[in-house]
């Protein structure tokens, strides 16, 4: 994992919550998907993707968000996004994951709406 | 503000994370030059995305061997050349099949090149003797 990626993860419910921080590349691919799985196990039906302020995601992270959104397809889970500044929207929407994850403006919003 | 002509250049090593340097040091350049913040941003991408392609798909055992990015005014804009010995590996042209990687269908990586010719105005590759040469242009 780069020193630069910090992941927390937490269950609130039914809502599993990735928070990520720092570069998402592919070296926390295997964090990232330790996380996943920690949340699939306990029984998150709702995935949210919390992005900090000042998180940079290059193609390799994105790579392993689309192994996440995979998994939680077959698992009909939910998976919603927030935090993402406008410029990584626009990446999403350019690579089409927004049709595969909901991008929210606020957590209050993701969570009434996920 | 920087003239036409100028260039700067950094070699970086051939390590992940190395590319954020590129990325910072394009933010700064593309700055100078008068880009807005979002055209900003699509350069760091854009630029992160070259030295990611550099640097994993032609790894080199020799720790002498660098990455050389040059960051050059030009009368439009700005180009930023990524500079390796070996083969780059290109994925085909257009856009990757999300869909067939979210099913499982294919590796979920292979975005890069995608990524640089959405956000660049031009890409020009070039695979010469040893050497990728990876050229972008940003029009301002």
């Amino acid at each position: 994992m780069s020193s630069d990626t910090t992941v927390k993860t937490e269950l609130q419910g039914s809502l599993g919550i990735i928070s990520l921080s720092g570069d998402i590349s592919g070296t926390a691919e295997e964090v990232i998907r330790s996380s996943y799985d920690y949340l699939a196990k306990a029984g998150a039906t709702k995935i949210l993707l919390r992005f900090g302020q000042g998180c940079y995601i290059n193609s390799a992270g994105i790579a392993v968000l689309i192994l996440i959104v995979s998994e939680a397809k077959k698992s009909k889970q939910k998976v919603g996004a927030v935090g993402l500044t406008a410029h990584f929207k626009k990446i999403f929407d350019m690579i089409g994951l927004t049709d595969y994850i909901t991008v929210f403006d606020s957590e209050d919003d993701a969570r009434r709406r996920l | 503000m920087i003239q036409r002509g100028w260039t700067e250049e950094i070699h970086l090593p051939k390590k992940p994370g190395a590319e954020k340097e590129a990325r910072d040091r394009a933010s700064s350049f593309a700055t100078a030059i008068g880009f807005g913040m979002e055209r900003i941003e699509d350069i760091m991408t854009a630029v992160s995305e070259a030295c990611l392609n550099a640097m994993e798909h032609a790894p080199s055992q020799d720790l002498s061997d660098t990455v050389l990015v040059t960051f050059l005014r030009d009368e439009q804009g700005m180009q930023i050349v990524v500079a390796n010995k070996g083969k780059s590996f290109l994925p085909p042209e257009g856009k990757p099949d999300l869909r067939e990687k979210i099913e499982g269908r294919d590796r979920a990586r292979g975005w890069g090149l995608y990524l640089m010719r959405e956000l660049a105005d031009e890409v020009e590759i070039i695979n010469e003797q040893g050497i990728t040469t990876l050229t972008m242009k940003f029009r301002l």
